[in-house]
């Protein structure tokens, strides 16, 4: 049921009425069928802008630019693989320059067998640089069982999942001489920071598959822990804080980390392009 | 008992009546009073998505009153509420997350009451919570956080198929349950640094029984499942 539905269709309009009336939201949704969005947002505490409630097909692919997909659901879930065959890939790249191998390494079988062979100062005791590698590690596994989850999930859907890119992934400024951990998480972080909004700026669109909503916002909180964590070794500032581009979930926020910020889908495509081969 | 009762049933008011009558008043050591039976979302104000925002309210006020306590027993302590300090030195890492994350529940807490009336809604009433936080060592307050931040986590994702369909709650619920992983993660990272721990930032590959924990990924609990393992801190 999309806006402009119900607010032109007399029994689209008594439905959604009804629905949020039940649903104890009955002055916001008055507001919203008379066209008053700035005062039903307040009442609702949410600003329309994230996602329109209940997008058409229509809707969801241009607001998904090269997505693929028949159903919105199947576009929105190869979104979110999309994303994820970037991360594990940056992470794999990452921890291969972070434990001198060749970039094109795959991934041990677990992530002990990083423990070994790793130059001085790469090691799993507890300073600082070894802390950054073992996140570094563990991340990368986690991002890879992304990918694989969200594979058979969209499989087990009954719809197609979107292919890696042919082109492969560059791990931006991969040519410094010899990056220390440091370096080399700061160049992963941005990365996990955009995962986190893309995933919050999606979630609207899983507004009417609330299943589906559930599993995607345990993706998205383990990408928050990790960018939490990458940020932890920096320093203590753990985020959220707003970066250029991002968007609100409501109008006002309290302080500046009371709440997530998120990404539309063609910011975060159009963001994640520099790293697509 | 029967006064007791009568109180108990006066400040709860939205617990049923018949669950009053068989509840058993179950003494803590320390002389805590838990709820018993536990809570339920049963007893939760409210229908649909403002039985929910009860719901996140319920738990913000249990955490922004867990980071109270929790930073005054780390630092100089409360008289008025009977907790001793540890002094703990304000500059450290944890005492520093307490006050920052403290601040980010109440303001939580505050925006979901502010959104319940601004729907003319019932709100659920805060409720006394005792942690036995004058028992718990450095360790062990940052132990309760890292445990009641992860539970916040799960009861966030865990509420999300009982919102309405397309509510506009759920990119809300959601803003909110990334800070809430962020925490969880600063916490576990604090741990592993102060007491050599290996509590892990965020769900690693390959763990758990679950196709969800083996892929890493951050797993519900249900309301019920939530108000059970908090319900022995409610004061009653």
């Amino acid at each position: 049921m999309h806006i402009d539905e119900i607010r032109s269709s007399p029994s689209s309009r008594r439905l959604f009425l009804k629905r949020m009336s039940a649903a104890g939201l009955g002055i916001a949704a008055a507001k919203i069928v008379s066209g008053n969005f700035k005062s039903a947002s307040k009442a609702m505490g949410a600003t329309p802008s994230i996602a329109p409630s209940g997008p058409t097909l229509t809707q969801v692919q241009a607001a998904f630019p090269g997505i693929p997909g028949a159903s919105s659901l199947e576009i929105v879930l190869n979104y979110a693989l999309t994303l994820e065959f970037l991360e594990a890939d940056l992470y794999r790249q990452a921890l291969n320059i972070a434990s001198r191998r060749p970039l094109d390494t795959p991934l041990d079988a677990t992530v002990d067998s990083y423990k070994n062979g790793v130059k001085p100062g790469f090691g799993f005791d507890k300073t600082a640089g070894d802390v950054g590698f073992l996140y570094l590690a563990q991340f990368a596994f986690v991002e890879a069982a992304h990918r694989d989850f969200l594979i058979a999930a969209i499989t087990a859907a009954g719809a197609t999942p979107t292919k890696a890119n042919p082109g492969g992934y560059h791990f931006i400024r991969a040519g410094h001489p010899s990056p220390g951990i440091s370096y080399i998480l700061g160049e992963i972080l941005p990365l996990e920071e955009t995962g986190v909004r893309a995933y919050l700026g999606a979630l609207p669109y899983l507004g009417d598959q609330l299943a589906y909503a559930q599993v995607a916002g345990g993706i998205y909180s383990t990408e928050a822990r990790h960018s939490a964590a990458l940020r932890y070794v920096f320093d203590t500032r753990i985020g959220p804080d707003p970066r250029p581009g991002d968007m609100k979930v409501v109008t006002t926020y309290p302080s500046r980390n009371t709440f997530e910020y998120f990404l539309t889908p063609s910011q975060v495509l159009s963001a994640a392009s520099v790293y697509f081969g | 008992m029967n006064d007791l009762i009568e109180n108990i049933s006066t400040r709860r008011g939205f617990i049923a009546t018949a669950a009053v009558a068989t509840a058993v008043m179950l003494a803590q050591p320390g002389a805590a009073f838990a709820v018993t039976p536990a809570l339920t979302f049963a007893d939760i104000p409210g229908t649909g998505d403002v039985k929910v925002l009860n719901y996140a309210l319920a738990l913000e006020d249990l955490e922004a009153d867990l980071y109270i306590q929790a930073l005054a027993r780390l630092t100089k302590g409360d008289k008025a509420r009977g907790i001793k300090g540890l002094h703990v030195k304000a500059s450290s890492d944890d005492v520093q997350y307490l006050a920052t994350f403290g601040k980010v529940e109440i303001e939580h807490r505050d925006f979901l009451r502010g959104a319940l009336t601004a729907l003319g809604a019932k709100v659920i009433s805060p409720f006394k919570y005792d942690f036995q936080i004058n028992s718990l060592n450095r360790q062990a307050v940052l132990n309760l956080v890292y445990t009641a931040e992860k539970t916040g986590v799960a009861a966030y994702l865990g509420a999300i198929p009982l919102l309405s369909i397309n509510s506009p709650y759920l990119a809300i619920a959601g803003a909110i349950e990334g800070t809430e992983a962020r925490h969880t993660a600063a916490i576990a990272a604090t741990l592993d640094k102060l007491f050599h721990l290996s509590i892990p930032t965020a769900p690693l590959a390959g763990s758990g029984s679950t196709a969800l924990s083996k892929a890493g990924i951050d797993e519900p609990l249900t309301p019920d499942e939530v108000l059970a393992a908090v319900s022995p801190f409610i004061v009653v």
